[in-house]
């Protein structure tokens, strides 16, 4: 087990290595550069003079050899300046990265609490009302424009009903516990409802192939309880590829939580590297989708821990 | 507890396959209509589908019969209510809120299809040479495969779509014409919206490939890239074909999000997506700007998803049996 936990994180940070090249290639391909962007700060500035800063930056070097310059920079903790908020990019993300986790969190949390029961009682009772009502609603859930329903929240709840903010993270002048959780509402909603159809179709499936097989008749005959029998002998292995497809899916949590921030007004890093792809700022960029990479393949490899750990039948070698 | 035998459950379904077995005059096609016509739900999204698809491609036509204009500026009808001359009122400059839904859907359902019908061919072509070659290549494709599946999809498609393609030596003609953003928009998520497709694929050539017809293939002479084409590929016709219905559902909420987020489609090339991202601004005034795009993206979104659910019981009967 040791031998496949550093294997796989070897592994994670073999993929990351390689992402952090191919992110910071495509950075490079954004429209302009940094001196376009002194030029138009500062039209004085010379044809010379933008040579001169190209070579001083280093910009006129090739792709290779920036990306290593700036990967020693960034082993040493230096990723640099944001355009933006004029600070270091690493102090204005930590808190960001945070703001996100708390998002995912509570949505993550949220969706399980409605799929694990939903998927279960759909699966127990196969072309039930209950089931058609599910599946139906799991359907809906992953056909809906997750922005959409976003912007429908808002005017129901926001704007005719005034129960809940429409934007931001704490109202001027408060910033309480509760008031935080008051704004946090509606953003958690929004992202839970975009991707609880998906998780509750996964749990369906899944306990309807374990309800299939051998070992349930068995425990049936053995004359173990219901709650037994889904409990401890269908539930357990429907779990199994329930967990891996959920830490899949972390990546769409993350996308997910870009397009929730982006209308809620809700400071996390989805919200900050779509707000710095439009406003240039090649830093921030750079390590906001360098973090959103992180975690999802972090999710990744917890999932493969579990995955190990939940199935004794897996070997690791 | 399950109530019922799964078994007593679908023995209704097993004598009518064999009724439909027995029946000489049915061809494969014919059969395939008539277990797809069963599912009701797949069969009316396929009817509101194709209604959708007419009306959003005569769009032009109406608009010449009406006079009205999708593109027109009318400062006078700004946010008008629905009326006989405008059915679903105007938007917020005075355009035709109908006709400009139908130019979306011109847009949503040719991004939908093409880049769909694009990735599944990537999908494929990376599926079956992987699956058929098997060993190192395998893996490596593999591997690729579920790095380009683990990665934060949308934080990465933003910075593609804010890439400056004349940097990689494109002509600067084609990036700037008119229909650029939908061309980039299409080779945008035919990048990243293959793996589905060459997971199935891979996954069911890997058991093909042991079969005795390819190993009588292969007896008789026939070259891999025959092998591939001729005899794999038409035994994995249906799940790429059910897996490439689903996705196209997928890929018209990618790019209604990208459009939304100002990175898609852009005005005034009318898409659903970037009719939305006004709209939210436009709440107080007008709610009903942000209720129609997002219902139709849902309508469509949702018949794609039914008929490749239906498409699926139909092309595998089998699956039936599992639901």
């Amino acid at each position: 087990m040791l031998s496949y936990i550093v294997q796989r994180l070897v592994q994670t940070a073999v993929v990351l290595f390689v992402m952090s090249f191919i992110i910071y290639a495509m950075i490079g391909l954004m429209p302009g550069d940094p001196i376009d962007l002194m030029v138009q700060a500062d039209p004085d500035l010379t044809a010379e003079d933008q040579q001169r800063l190209k070579q001083l930056y280093g910009l006129d070097q090739p792709l290779t050899t920036r990306y290593w310059n700036w990967l020693t920079a960034a082993l040493q903790g230096d990723f640099g300046y944001s355009r933006l908020f004029a600070q270091p990019v690493l102090d204005v993300l930590w808190p960001r990265l945070g703001n996100t986790i708390v998002l995912i969190g509570c949505a993550f949390l949220l969706s399980l609490a409605i799929a694990l029961p939903a998927g279960i009682a759909a699966a127990t009772r196969p072309r039930s009302l209950l089931d058609n009502a599910v599946n139906l609603g799991a359907f809906a859930g992953i056909s809906v424009p997750p922005f959409w329903l976003a912007i429908l929240l808002i005017i129901l709840f926001a704007v005719t009903l005034e129960w809940f903010p429409a934007s931001g993270m704490t109202d001027p002048g408060e910033g309480g516990l509760l008031d935080q959780l008051h704004h946090l509402v509606l953003p958690v909603v929004a992202l839970t409802m975009a991707r609880v159809g998906g998780i509750i179709r996964y749990v369906r499936a899944a306990m309807m192939e374990a309800l299939r097989q051998d070992y349930i008749r068995t425990a049936r005959a053995k004359g173990l309880s219901r709650r037994r029998v889904l409990v401890s002998h269908a539930l357990r292995n429907a779990m199994i590829p329930v967990v891996t497809i959920l830490a899949l899916d972390m990546g769409m949590l993350v996308s997910g939580a870009l397009i929730t921030e982006t209308i809620f007004g809700w400071l996390g890093m989805g919200k900050t590297v779509y707000d710095a792809v439009l406003g240039n700022d090649y830093n921030l960029a750079l390590l906001g989708l360098l973090f959103a990479t992180a975690l999802t393949l972090l999710a990744n490899l917890l999932a493969d821990l579990a995955y190990a750990w939940l199935d004794p039948r897996i070997t690791y070698d | 507890m399950i109530e019922r035998d799964p078994a007593a459950d679908t023995s209704g379904d097993l004598r009518a396959g064999a009724a439909q077995a027995l029946d000489a005059s049915a061809s494969p096609a014919r059969l395939l209509w008539r277990r797809f016509r069963g599912h009701h739900l797949a069969l009316g999204s396929l009817i509101v589908l194709l209604l959708l698809a007419v009306l959003s491609f005569a769009a032009p036509l109406l608009e010449a019969w009406t006079g009205l204009s999708a593109t027109r500026v009318d400062l006078m009808a700004m946010n008008a209510a629905p009326s006989l001359t405008h059915p679903l009122g105007t938007d917020e400059l005075g355009r035709d809120l109908l006709l400009r839904l139908l130019y979306g859907g011109r847009v949503s359902l040719t991004v939908g299809l093409v880049a769909a019908v694009i990735s599944a061919i990537i999908g494929t072509v990376i599926g079956i040479a992987a699956g058929y070659y098997g060993g190192r290549f395998d893996a490596a494709l593999m591997r690729f495969t579920d790095g380009v599946i683990a990665l934060p999809l949308l934080p990465l498609l933003i910075v593609l779509a804010a890439i400056d393609f004349t940097k990689l030596g494109l002509p600067e003609g084609l990036m700037t014409s008119e229909s650029a953003s939908l061309y980039r928009m299409i080779l945008l998520v035919s990048l990243v919206g293959w793996t589905t497709v060459a997971r199935l694929v891979r996954g069911a050539t890997l058991s093909l490939k042991a079969r005795e017809f390819v190993t009588a293939a292969q007896a008789l002479g026939a070259g891999n890239a025959r092998i591939m084409w001729v005899h794999l590929l038409p035994n994995v016709a249906s799940p790429i074909i059910v897996s490439t219905t689903l996705s196209i559902g997928n890929i018209i909420l990618l790019e209604s999000v990208l459009s939304f987020l100002g990175l898609g489609i852009q005005p005034p090339m009318a898409s659903w997506g970037n009719m939305l991202t006004n709209a939210q601004e436009l709440i107080y005034a007008n709610p009903m700007l942000a209720v129609w795009p997002g219902l139709l993206i849902f309508v469509t979104v949702i018949a794609f998803n039914f008929l490749g659910d239906g498409l699926q019981d139909a092309l595998d009967p089998r699956s039936g049996l599992q639901r």
